[in-house]
């Protein structure tokens, strides 16, 4: 999604830095290996661009399967586990085929105090399925994440990446719907 | 209190004042008094205190709330409580908090009567727990490999294990997944660890999360004997102690000697014990007659051996008969048998392995001891395999010495685990080339050669030993100052070679069977035909001797060319000494009983010794005895003075400047195939099946040379090389020097060769 689809979204409110969007296919231009040596090559300790890489990786194919795992350990000089290990520490990182849109809840104490269950009992509700889980249809994932650091405005959900906050179960309904009434 | 020293801190902790050097923890502070902080995840060997357990919470004076004793650097004055009623408390919130989810099954752990856990719990915590929700289960138990087994509901994620894994052996294969509770210790997708240093995770775990397979629900820990004694794997010799119930090696432990083995093994070392009982062990003495082998008592065959002996030299004069040592036997097994060709035999050949020579022994004013490592400034290591196939241990002294600043140079064809160490510079070198490569480096002005001059170099040679590599690793210690650390292939070749037995060449040795010199061939564990150079050769040798006698523990490729088979005692059952590669005589203790039939390879040889009217000492003491008095290497020394850690002599004083070496330049083929003997391999490796995962299957091949083949990892590719061809997976290897093809082989090799992509089609076929 680019950004300006990002703020037409029913409320959208940008707080605070987004990470940079993923880059659409077609303008990835080097192989991924290259581009992560290029992000080795940034750092002085080839560990710290463990991150980046993975967030590459992920780019590339969406989530992080074991060849992608394998692919990040081959072009960082570390092992498929340690790369899984650091990639499950952090909410972000996907170890899963995630639908075509990811909604996360913050469900830590903050966001919780403030009503952070109900916004994601609604989504289930609405969608049909679990956190944890993606729909049937492949369209979305809804997952619970830990703070996001948002805490003065929760409860906070993001949506594929972008910040919603604050994100009470009224406004589920019409996200939903303007997700559903895009393309893809 | 305070002093004008500055390299020493004194503190009090629960009212003792206790003077250490700056840099201590407290808990390190404490255990230097005797004083006990109790600690789950600290563990010095894996470095500094991390702070991940809490259990060593200790109130400070001045400071408000308790702190971690493991992570807290003992400073002057500090005034520390362990046994405070606050401290107390915090260290038994602590216990009930590791024991939420901890299924406190002892009962059926085999970690129970043994187990830091359990222990601590006896003594701290509150004794009942307030949990009542149901604790967190997990799938288990399951296999982290064939050798270890992980129930991950007793883990308490102290992180030894991981730590062990990426700083240690630097395998990062054991890791943790998730974050916070939800941790969980795992390989990649459940892939089995195979670092060949695994087996350490099993005793750092301080609970009975990480055990050894085979050795689950064999046992209690009142129920065995732990036997002092040391590898027979490898030259190195660590330190073990051997697990016995009912006259039965269950597991093999590591018992620290900090100059040699840190507490560190091997799995070779750890788990290849389970040979010892293997069905496939030669447990009876042959005799080849006109229907095959017959089964004969010990005495017969000691008769029969006897007067083949004698038979030999009376029809063919003294010098007649050779032995052929694999390496592994004794210093008195060795001191009889040189003793025999001697005195009975009108003198003989004795080789000791397929290296053979005394080229280890020439290195000897150089040599370097393991402890060297970790004060090394430098450490070079030349040659063209990992170091780790033939001294594994060494590599992670390296990786420790690495830790603390020292540089690293390898000279070989690349793509070794210690090129990729933090800091190593590669000096890459065609194979068969690297002692010329080293020559070169050191004689020159660039950084290697300053490196060795420089202080506390060590050079280790990591592969096979030939005259001309031994010519020139003395020259370069000679000239530069630097030390050798030797790696001799099997345990004892320093020893064997020091009593006499094993200093001819094979080589030499087989053109003197081969001219009809030597009409008898005695074999002690040692395989020429399957495991040494011209296999063939030997096979014919054999097979035209007078009388050819085989000592062993598994029939193998020689025995069906010799015309007596005798069982072989084997390490972990014998008395004596071994030398290991430092020089360091070390003690044996017959751990385990051998199986029935089998004589021990001491007393045998003795009473071979009074049939042939050579009368030795009656036992190993009186044989280390013995050869004291006899072998200046081991003079002074005694059997009782070794003690459970052994001491390493003195060094041998550096003498003239030795000849120099004469080299000559090699041609490099354009592909050329090293072979390599690995870790994994040996009689004792292939009758332990748990082993058997952790060989490595892939045939190494160059990126350079992989993409031209148009192959990638995993694709079946064709060595032919040494006379046979060899088909496997590829495994790309960048680091690796293209037109280099690099396998694991039984007799090494370097030599031109031919590689060749299989094609799918011809798999199915
Ligand atoms: S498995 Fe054992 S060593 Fe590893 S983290 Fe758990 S308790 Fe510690
Ligand atoms: S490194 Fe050598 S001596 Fe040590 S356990 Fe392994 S094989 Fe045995
Ligand atoms: S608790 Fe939800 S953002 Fe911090
Ligand atoms: S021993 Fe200090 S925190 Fe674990």
């Amino acid at each position: 999604m680019d950004p300006a689809t990002a703020e037409t979204l029913a409320g959208a409110v940008e707080t605070r830095p987004q990470m940079p969007a993923p880059l659409p296919p077609d303008e990835r231009s080097a192989p991924l290996r290259d581009r992560i040596l290029a992000a080795v090559a940034l750092y002085p300790e080839p560990r710290s661009a463990l991150i980046p890489a993975l967030r590459l990786a992920q780019e590339e194919y969406g989530w992080l399967s074991t060849e992608a795992f394998e692919q990040v350990a081959d072009a960082t000089g570390f092992t498929p586990a340690l790369c899984k290990s650091v990639a499950s520490f952090y909410d972000m990182y996907r170890l899963h085929p995630a639908g075509a849109h990811e909604i996360c809840v913050c469900t830590n104490i903050s966001c919780a105090l403030v009503g952070a269950g109900e916004t994601l009992r609604e989504f289930s509700r609405e969608l049909g399925i679990e956190p944890g889980s993606t729909t049937a249809d492949g369209r979305f994932t809804l997952r619970t994440v830990e703070c996001y650091g948002g805490c003065g405005w929760g409860p906070v959900v993001s949506v594929d990446e972008r910040y919603h906050e604050p994100f009470g179960p009224d406004r589920v309904r019409p996200l939903l719907d303007e997700l559903r009434g895009q393309p893809g | 209190m305070a002093t004008v020293e500055t390299n020493t801190v004194t503190l009090t902790i629960n009212g003792r004042e206790i003077t250490v050097p700056k840099g201590f923890s407290v808990v390190e502070a404490a255990a230097e008094a005797g004083l006990e902080i109790p600690v789950f995840c600290y563990e010095p060997r894996l470095g500094a205190g991390i702070g991940a357990c809490r259990m060593c919470l200790c109130e400070i004076e001045g400071i408000p709330k308790l702190q971690t004793a493991c992570t807290t650097p003992a400073a002057d004055g500090m005034v520390v409580d362990s046994h405070s009623a606050r401290a107390r408390e915090g260290q038994d919130a602590v216990l009930e908090f590791l024991l939420l989810n901890h299924p406190l099954d002892c009962p059926v752990c085999d970690k129970g009567g043994e187990c830091p856990l359990q222990d601590l719990t006896f003594r701290y915590g509150p004794g009942v727990t307030r949990m009542t929700l149901p604790k967190r289960t997990h799938d288990k138990p399951i296999p982290v490999s064939p050798l270890i087994t992980l129930d991950r509901e007793r883990c308490i994620l102290c992180w030894r294990c991981t730590r062990f894994s990426e700083e240690v052996s630097g395998d990062m294969q054991l890791v943790a997944e998730h974050r916070g509770a939800n941790s969980i210790i795992t390989t990649f997708e459940g892939r089995p660890y195979t670092n060949e240093f695994s087996g350490n995770v099993t005793e750092l775990c301080p609970v009975g999360a990480l055990t050894s397979s085979p050795y689950r629900f064999l046992a209690r820990p009142w129920e065995i004997q732990n036997i002092p004694t040391v590898c027979g794997a490898c030259a190195i010799g660590c330190n073990t102690s051997a697990t016995i119930r009912e006259d039965r090696v269950t597991r093999v432990l590591s018992r620290n000697h900090p100059e040699v083995d840190e507490g560190w093994l091997c799995d070779k070392g750890r788990y290849a014990f389970g040979h010892l009982r293997s069905p496939e062990r030669v447990t009876r003495n042959l005799i080849r007659g006109g229907r095959g082998l017959e089964a004969v008592s010990t005495t017969d065959v000691l008769d029969h051996v006897a007067d083949r002996l004698r038979a030999t030299v009376e029809r063919f004069g003294p010098g007649s008969v050779a032995v052929l040592a694999s390496g592994e036997q004794t210093n008195e097994e060795a001191h009889a048998w040189a003793r025999l060709l001697d005195e009975a035999l009108g003198g003989g050949v004795g080789v000791c392995g397929p290296e053979g020579g005394s080229w280890w022994s020439d290195l000897e004013p150089y040599a370097a001891s393991i402890s060297d490592l970790a004060g090394a400034g430098t450490i070079v290591v030349a040659g063209d395999a990992d170091l780790g196939h033939r001294a594994p241990v060494l590599e992670l002294w390296i990786r420790k010495a690495v830790g603390n600043g020292a540089g690293v140079f390898t000279v070989g064809p690349g793509a070794t685990r210690l090129d990729t160490l933090r800091g190593a510079t590669h000096v890459s070198a065609a194979p068969g080339t690297a002692h010329t490569a080293l020559l070169e480096a050191a004689g020159g002005d660039g950084a290697p050669a300053d490196a060795l001059r420089g202080e506390n170099a060590v050079l280790i040679w990591s592969g096979p030993m030939r005259s001309e590599v031994a010519s020139v690793l003395a020259h370069v210690a000679h000239t530069s100052g630097c030390r050798v650390l030797r790696t001799p292939r099997a345990a004892n070749e320093i020893g064997i070679a020091a009593a006499g037995l094993g200093t001819a060449s094979p080589e030499a040795a087989l053109e003197l069977a081969e001219s009809g010199t030597i009409k008898a061939l005695v074999l002690l564990g040692a395989d020429p035909v399957g495991d040494w150079h011209a296999g063939e050769r030997w096979r014919n040798a054999l097979a035209r001797c007078f009388f050819a006698l085989q000592v062993t523990g598994f029939q193998n490729d020689s025995s069906g060319w010799v015309t007596t088979i005798v069982p072989e005692s084997q390490i972990l059952e014998k008395d004596g000494t071994l030398v290991n590669l430092e020089g360091r005589v070390q003690r044996l203790r017959a751990a385990a009983k051998a199986p029935a039939g089998v004589s021990d390879g001491y007393a045998w040889a003795a009473e071979l010794g009074s049939r042939l009217g050579v009368e030795l000492p009656h036992d190993p003491p009186a044989a280390f005895a013995d050869l004291a008095e006899r072998r200046p290497a081991f003079a002074g020394l005694s059997w009782s003075g070794i003690g459970e850690r052994a001491p390493l002599g003195e060094r041998a004083p550096v003498g003239d400047a030795p000849a120099a070496p004469q080299v000559a330049p090699a041609a490099v083929p354009q592909t050329v195939v090293v072979g390599y003997r690995e870790l994994m391999s040996g009689a004792a490796v292939d009758h332990t099946e748990a082993l058997h995962f952790q060989r490595r299957r892939g045939i190494e091949i160059a990126y350079a040379d992989a993409e031209a083949l148009g192959v990638a990892t995993g694709d079946r590719i064709q060595v032919t090389h040494d006379g046979h061809a060899v088909t496997g997976p590829a495994l790309v290897q960048r680091g690796l020097r293209p037109g280099v093809v690099r396998l694991a082989a039984r007799v090494p090799h370097v030599g031109p060769g031919a590689v060749a992509a299989v094609p799918a089609e011809a798999e199915d076929a």
